[in-house]
């Protein structure tokens, strides 16, 4: 066995018996070699370290969830996003385009009109050929399923802009219209799609920078609500504001649970897991319930069942 | 000649490919199959917790993290693996590779990282005889770790993959797909500068004087 390393009985002798020969080899090295006595140490001290522990089952069980999760939705978001891009890209272009047409030809007419002192007498269009209209009539489109995912995790802002909204009978319609004009211009981000804000902030957390990181999920979150990658942003991002901010991240997972799909799992875990450590056990009850009946086969289920039949909640 | 040619070039590694027994799923995975993927990371995850553990410490807090960022590597590695080691040994690799990237990374952050390996008297499990050779032990690690963090990188994975991991010079080279001397002489230098630094640890000095 001149080939093999001295240290190598040291490996060998931790995972097989060695025979009597190798163990005599073995023993006469350790009183002769410093090296293989620091090697002895140091393997032993790394196999007491990195023995299995209490949770170890739980903790990969999220890994693994975790990561089957990320693979989905990473897989078909390259393939299959361009084309919706390219189309809602190509539809807002073109209610754009019929907007600002037709707001030309009304103004146009309403010039028309008042040039010609017959019309005018007829009519008064003055007051409604004015810009405001092509704002009313861009902001409805992303408007009602957007802001009602985002429930009140958003920090209620001072309206910026005295947008002119149109007359509504329900204030607080008029109320969202107003802050969703406001919000979509002043959003940096108009160059960059979902995708690639997404995979900055998966960059920015592995690399250590969460607060950073936070932000672009939440921009994620924000901006692009129907993307495949809203939902794991949450999901991320709920995650890194759980030590910092348990009360947001709690709002997050709920909103993830409240969304369904793929994540819900996910999302009333953390739940659950949040609303024990701010406390509130009426609603980690709940959720653990919900996770036993709904994913039976989910890899939190088990734990769930344990903690629910411990009485954790 | 020619046979010898075309049979090599078909099986480079033929232990590889008929004893894995992970080897469909990890195919499967790559291709991939969702349910294989999460059962093959059933099957390695323990190991990559235990790669973890080793090359950052039990007791940092971001050991989640960062095995699961191994995962998620290892789980886009799949597609690019050949089959050249086992696929244990290839997880091993690619776990050893994002810890000490990891470790390295926050090295230069001039993070809290080796606060972990202090001494704790509540870490005490009575495997020692005496608190001197707990100290001794956990010096060691330290000093090996230091090592993997300043060591070329190809010693310190052969290094690391010996010292730390705890495989062969044999499975070393497996891994690495490197030759066996190529890897020994790798972890000579590794080695003697290992034993220079022990030599300068006083924590050590004993474990070492003992044999003179």
């Amino acid at each position: 066995m001149s080939s093999a390393e001295p240290t190598d009985l040291l490996c060998r002798a931790r995972r097989e018996a060695l025979s009597a020969d190798e163990q005599r080899r073995l023993d006469e090295l350790l009183a002769t070699s410093a090296e293989a006595r620091l090697v002895r140490g140091m393997l032993t001290e790394l196999d007491r370290e990195s023995r299995v522990r209490a949770g170890d089952d739980l903790l990969l069980a999220r890994i693994s969830a975790h990561v089957v999760a990320e693979r989905r939705f990473s897989r078909p978001v390259r393939r299959r996003s361009r084309a919706p891009l390219v189309l809602i890209a190509a539809a807002l272009l073109l209610v754009v385009s019929v907007a600002s047409a037709w707001i030309l030809t009304t103004s146009s007419r309403a010039r028309s009109a008042l040039g010609t002192p017959a019309s005018a007498g007829a009519k008064s269009p003055a007051p409604r050929a004015k810009a405001p209209p092509s704002r009313v009539l861009l902001a409805p489109p992303p408007a009602p399923t957007t802001t009602e995912d985002i429930p009140q995790e958003e920090p209620v802002e001072a309206p910026v802009e005295a947008a002119p909204a149109a007359p509504s009978a329900d204030p607080s319609a008029g109320q969202a219209a107003q802050t969703r004009v406001r919000r979509t211009p002043a959003s940096p981000s108009v160059g960059k799609s979902p995708v690639e804000l997404f995979a900055e902030a998966n960059r920015l957390r592995r690399e250590g920078h969460a607060r950073e990181a936070m932000d672009l999920y939440e921009r994620v979150v924000r901006e692009s609500p129907a993307a495949r990658e809203a939902a794991p942003a949450r999901l991320a991002l709920a995650k890194l504001l759980r030590t910092s901010d348990p009360q947001r991240a709690l709002l997050q997972f709920r909103a993830l649970a409240a969304q369904g799909g793929a994540l819900r799992a996910e999302g009333l875990w953390g739940v659950a897991e949040t609303s024990m450590q701010l406390g509130s056990t009426a609603l980690e009850a709940q959720a653990l319930s919900n996770l036993v009946s709904e994913f039976p086969n989910s890899p939190y289920a088990d734990a769930a069942r344990s903690r629910i039949a411990n009485g954790s909640p | 000649m020619l046979r010898v040619v075309r049979l090599t070039s078909e099986r480079p590694f033929p232990r590889a490919t008929v004893e894995d027994e992970l080897l469909p799923l990890a195919q499967a995975a790559g291709d991939g199959d969702v349910a294989a993927l999460r059962t093959l990371l059933t099957c390695v995850g323990p190991q990559i917790l235990r790669v973890v553990r080793r090359v950052v410490g039990a007791q940092h807090p971001e050991v989640e993290d960062i095995a699961q960022e191994c995962a998620v590597e290892f789980a886009n590695a799949l597609s690019r693996f050949r089959g050249e080691s086992s696929v244990s040994h290839f997880c091993s690799r690619v776990a050893l590779g994002v810890a000490m990237n990891k470790r390295r990374r926050h090295r230069a952050q001039k993070r809290a990282w080796d606060r972990a390996e202090a001494v704790e008297a509540d870490d005490a499990d009575g495997h020692y005889v005496q608190p001197d050779q707990h100290a001794a032990a956990r010096a060691s690690v330290a000093l090996a770790r230091t090592l993997c963090d300043e060591l070329p990188p190809a010693q310190a994975e052969v290094l690391a993959l010996h010292c730390v991991l705890g495989y062969t010079m044999i499975e070393v080279a497996a891994i690495c797909g490197a030759p066996l001397e190529t890897m020994r002489s790798r972890l000579r230098a590794a080695k003697s500068v290992l034993m220079a630094r022990a030599r300068a640890e006083p924590r050590l000095s004993e474990l070492l004087e003992d044999l003179r």
